[in-house]
């Protein structure tokens, strides 16, 4: 393996590896976020993922509720978990499958105890799993052992000329080498959606492919309602993106020219290494909690009109080619493409800057997402709950 | 001259502004595909990331871009004029 692909990253006890060392507070519903959020403030080193969700869900919804909260836990990129909730059957499901990675987990329910009690509970567990976490090492790993993901979102025409064909050749590199890379924005391909289709490997995840895709825009068609502002969205239209037909031609640049090994739920995890297609929204925040929920631990986002998103669970690496975006919000990028337009830089240097800061970033080196705190964690609701 | 308007084909009617371009000023696009440049005047103003139509397109006809159709005009556009939400359309949906 060259020296390009290798790193330091945290082995886990089932064979993953991470490149970040989270001890993670876990709530389950939005009403425990308060135990999770006083453990956060009095034990220094611990995550705690508020959201607002966890209450009455069912069916479908339900099952993409623990898919989510069990994948962030699962994420290599988490060290020890403490699973809180009010419920103890929903915080047995989440905390049992957990720990079916091998990492620690502790589990803490409110009910017949109190926020008071819990909050001590809680944060003298934290403070053995920060201990235990502070002594993991960094062992030699190369990229080809972790899952990353890839969303373009603000995008603008400089996504499509520049941005994202920097991000295929490093999805092309990625996938050459044996890593494992995430997509999605299910509504997104809506114009490429059969060049996306024949780029399926495999008849039967072609099928699931198309069954996904038209169920997805059969739902936006039902709700009768104008797209446009919502998909293209402001930024997008403002940015000079005319419909969703053009937005998509950039946007799949980004996968570069690699062929697609198979088609994922939301928050599925991948069954084996390869490119793979996840059935999201195209709202970033969602995005990324879904890719995370299923192992990503590192995102590169490209951006035209500067989405300044970030993960908690997962560094994302943001680049964007428009040079107004750029100058104005500089401190939201790790790397600057604006040059690219102008031909200063090529798609290929484009491509070897990119591949230099995610081997950088999964060994250790901090992302502008990070630096500036953006932590968000947005699991998505399929429908109203019970 | 320096390009200030990038065509991913040869085939494509709109060029996208690398820089804002002012009304009456020179447009000189480069296509991406093979590197020839082509040159025409700007009839309105083309903001950065915006479109410029570089050939007609006849009211109702499909938009190139990317070499594929990626929406419809909604009027004749003529080179040297803004593409946007006033004259190209989705053919996809509203």
């Amino acid at each position: 393996m060259t020296s390009e692909y290798t790193f330091k990253g945290y082995r886990r006890p089932d064979g993953t590896v991470g490149i970040r060392n989270h001890v993670l507070l876990l709530p389950v519903e939005g009403i425990s976020n308060r135990v999770a959020e006083n453990v956060s403030h009095i034990i220094q080193g611990t995550l705690d993922l508020r959201h607002p969700y966890g209450d009455l869900q069912f069916g479908q919804d339900l099952e993409l509720f623990f898919r989510t909260m069990t994948g962030a836990g699962c994420n290599p990129n988490v060290a020890a978990v403490i699973v809180i909730g009010i419920e103890p059957v929903w915080v047995d499901r989440i905390a049992s499958g957990i720990e079916a990675t091998g990492k620690p987990v502790a589990r803490f329910t409110i009910r017949r105890v109190g926020d008071l009690a819990t909050t001590e509970q809680v944060a003298r567990k934290a403070q053995e799993f920060v201990y235990l976490a502070s002594e993991m090492k960094r062992q030699q790993a190369s990229l080809t052992d972790i899952t990353l993901s890839t969303k373009c979102t603000e995008s603008d025409p400089t996504s499509g000329l520049a941005s994202n064909p920097i991000v295929g050749k490093v999805v092309e590199r990625a996938l050459a080498a044996g890593s494992t890379v995430l997509f999605g924005e299910t509504s997104e391909l809506t114009g490429v959606e059969h060049l996306v289709a024949d780029r399926i490997k495999t008849g039967d995840q072609q099928a699931k492919f198309w069954r996904i895709y038209n169920e997805y825009v059969g739902f936006i068609a039902d709700q009768k309602a104008n797209l446009l502002g919502s998909q293209p969205n402001q930024a997008n239209l403002f940015g000079g993106l005319t419909t969703i037909e053009e937005k998509a031609c950039g946007n799949i640049t980004k996968i570069g020219r690699s062929m697609i090994d198979g088609v994922l739920e939301s928050a599925e995890a991948p069954p084996h290494k390869g490119l793979w297609f996840m059935n999201t929204s195209s709202a970033a925040a969602e995005v990324l909690t879904l890719f995370a929920a299923s192992g990503s631990v590192l995102c590169v986002v490209s951006t035209g009109q500067g989405n300044i998103i970030g993960n908690p669970l997962m560094p994302v690496i943001k680049l964007t080619a428009n040079p107004q975006t750029a100058m104005t919000m500089a401190e939201h990028f790790d790397l600057d493409f604006s040059t690219v337009l102008n031909q200063q830089i090529s798609i290929d240097e484009g491509g070897n800057m990119l591949m230099d800061m995610l081997r950088r970033v999964a060994d250790g080196r901090v992302t502008a997402s990070e630096v500036l705190n953006h932590n968000e964690f947005v699991p998505v609701k399929l429908f109203r709950s019970a | 001259m320096e390009p200030n308007l990038l065509l991913h084909t040869k085939q494509d009617h709109t060029g996208i502004a690398i820089k804002d371009i002012k009304a009456g000023e020179k447009a000189h696009g480069l296509v991406l595909t093979d590197y020839t440049l082509i040159e025409l005047d700007a009839s309105e103003d083309i903001p950065l990331g915006h479109k410029i139509a570089v050939k007609t397109v006849s009211a109702g006809q499909p938009i190139i871009i990317y070499g594929q159709p990626v929406g419809a005009a909604i009027q004749t556009i003529q080179p040297g004029e803004h593409v946007h939400t006033h004259n190209m359309k989705s053919l996809r949906w509203s």
